[in-house]
């Protein structure tokens, strides 16, 4: 075994000796341990790496509350208006709007997700709200009717975050209108607000 | 002599190779979490041919017999229209249900 010290080499007879120190010999092995351990190393922090990003990117849940607010809107239009004509079951007998109209019930819809860690009566722990108001084209004294359902405290989460993109974690609102006519063809028009909650299984 | 600072110019390779490793691993990080901050499926930019409140407000518009309800409610449609509050394309739909009442009558 070569050792790590003075060789001497002899080139040729009559030329000076030359000599210097190998530091390979012995060292490579050494050398190539630590290149494997470096190589170990490095190989674990991509892989931890790689595992991170993975986990941050697919970790994060798809916020998919505008969405949901709007099925919601669509399911309610289509529910109190059909091609254009007010379902009847929202008039009474003597032509006025029905105060018993149960919007939950008529439209099909279910309020089952709840704010955990919340005290309070069931209605102040749904994760949703909607509203129907009602305002008479012919009239202009305002709304005539309202429905909603739900619970109302979200409304006050709409107006933080009108128009601000970076209230994540505030509840989604979605506001649309449109038109539709009565049995005697008047016109109303019908403004509709979704909110939707549900921070928790949206945003991270 | 020599030998020492080729050894020491090695070392800085590896050195200088394992931080530019971390540098981009950091950057792929910081990349990966800024999309998973985009995660956000929206209604408004995904293309639809439908739209169901907007229709209910044509067909209304097409059923009233009184022509100044009727322009009214026009005006306030091709407002929405331009505040791009409707999520379909106006004016196809409206020739669409235009000539299928149209086709109807007949």
């Amino acid at each position: 075994m070569i050792k790590n010290k003075k060789v001497k080499h002899i080139l040729r007879k009559g030329i000076k000796e030359i000599s210097h120190y190998v530091f390979f010999p012995k060292n490579r092995i050494g050398a190539e341990k630590i290149i494997s351990v470096y190589w170990f190393v490095i190989l674990i922090i991509i892989a931890g790496a790689v595992v991170a990003m993975v986990s941050l990117f697919y970790g994060s849940p798809y916020d998919v509350r505008v969405t949901e607010a709007n099925i919601m809107i669509n399911q309610v239009s289509n529910c109190l208006s059909e091609n254009g004509k007010l379902n009847q079951k929202l008039f009474s007998e003597d032509k006025t709007f029905n105060e018993n109209f149960n919007l939950k019930k008529e439209c099909n819809l279910i309020f089952e997700a709840k704010f955990k860690n919340q005290p309070g009566p069931s209605s102040e722990r749904d994760e949703y709200f909607l509203e129907a108001e009602f305002y008479d084209l012919n009239n202009s004294s305002g709304k005539v009717f309202e429905l909603f359902e739900g619970n109302s405290n979200l409304k006050t989460d709409c107006k933080i975050a009108e128009g601000e993109k970076k209230y994540k974690r505030l509840s989604k609102c979605v506001d649309r209108e449109f038109y539709s006519l009565d049995s005697e063809n008047q016109a109303y028009k019908i403004n509709i607000l979704s909110i939707v909650r549900k921070t928790e299984k949206n945003v991270k | 002599m020599l030998n020492k600072k080729g050894q020491a110019s090695e070392a800085m390779t590896w050195i200088v190779a394992t931080l530019i490793i971390i540098v981009l691993l950091g950057i792929s990080l910081y990349a990966a979490s800024l999309l998973s901050k985009l995660k956000i499926i929206d209604y408004e930019t995904e293309e639809r041919s439908q739209d169901i409140v907007m229709e209910e407000s044509l067909f209304s518009y097409f059923s009233i017999k009184d022509s100044d309800v009727q322009s009214k409610i026009f005006k306030s449609l091709e407002k929405m229209d331009q505040e791009e509050k409707f999520y379909g394309d106006f004016d196809s739909k409206f020739q669409q249900i235009k000539f299928n009442l149209e086709k109807n009558e007949k």
